[in-house]
């Protein structure tokens, strides 16, 4: 509920795109050279991207989502490949569009400490993902962060 | 590469380039590597005034229609900033063509011209041939 609440508070949901996060998703999809980069936040029954790239859908269920399981832990998520991995193998996401083989997705941590989604990267192929890789998604998750907060902020 | 790099203070490298994204993931991409401190400025004018109150080990600077760069550089060259005047540079591009300045950039020492934009993976890779160090943590993850 606490993280629920941290996420509605920064008024963002089911607001129009917006440049700041967009050029985000650009950036990180070029680096990285997947066709798809999202900022994804997680509310109770879904997930809606804020911005994305590769991707016509603005949300998904959260029971399939892989950014929900990215969210519960604090370092970078990777699913080198879904289909050997039992958590996502027969996830619909995996099985039928968009066929996601690769994940990585860094969570957006909060402040106070609470996480309300993602910048991730997905590709159709599997994919390694090395500690620069994770260092530079990172980077890229805080300059999210901070314009989350500064949304936020913002009487 | 030197075999004293891990005790050594990391060195001071200035970026100067209009992309905030670019300079953000360098900049805290090298100082979690142990690569360098990095010095990240959006433009010539702000890069001048950097170079004016410290010394930096190596510069990579974006190129600019105007030549304020060039100018920069050649001032560097003359030994009119902190930093020696040999100090290790590497430039990004846009240009072609005939604004390509090859010729001075041979002139100015420039020891490397890359195509811009490049990916952060690029740049860092860059710095690590400039100040000679490695760039540690490459090996990959899968879960």
């Amino acid at each position: 509920m606490q993280r629920l609440n941290a996420l509605r508070s920064l008024l963002i949901l089911d607001t129009p795109p917006e440049e700041r996060f967009d050029r985000i998703t650009r950036f990180a999809a070029s680096e990285f050279d997947t066709p798809v980069a999202l900022v994804s936040l997680i509310d109770e029954r879904r997930q809606w991207f804020k911005a994305r790239v590769g991707l016509d859908a603005c949300e998904t269920s959260r029971d399939i989502s892989f950014c929900g399981h990215a969210i519960e832990g604090s370092n970078v998520l990777v699913i080198g490949d879904a289909r050997d991995d039992p958590r996502f193998a027969d996830n619909p996401l995996v099985t039928g569009d968009p066929f996601i083989r690769f994940y990585a997705g860094a969570p957006l941590i909060l402040p106070g400490g609470l996480s309300v989604g993602t910048l991730c990267l997905i590709d159709t192929e599997p994919r390694t993902f090395s500690r620069i890789d994770q260092s530079i998604l990172c980077a890229l998750r805080d300059v999210v962060v901070e314009e989350l907060m500064r949304e936020a902020a913002t009487p | 590469m030197s075999l004293s790099t891990a005790d050594a203070p990391l060195p001071d490298v200035l970026l100067a380039d209009a992309d905030l994204l670019l300079r953000r993931a360098v900049a805290k991409v090298a100082d979690e590597l142990g690569l360098a401190h990095v010095h990240g400025t959006p433009d010539v004018h702000s890069a001048v005034q950097l170079m004016e109150s410290q010394a930096f080990d190596a510069i990579v600077i974006a190129l600019d229609r105007k030549g304020d760069a060039l100018d920069l550089l050649t001032l560097l060259r003359c030994g009119q900033y902190r930093s020696p005047a040999s100090t290790p540079v590497a430039v990004l591009s846009r240009l072609v063509g005939e604004d390509d300045p090859a010729t001075r950039l041979v002139s100015l020492d420039v020891r490397e011209t890359l195509r811009s934009p490049c990916s952060a993976r690029t740049v860092l890779d860059l710095i690590a041939r400039l100040v000679q160090r490695p760039v540690a943590g490459a090996s990959s993850t899968s879960t």
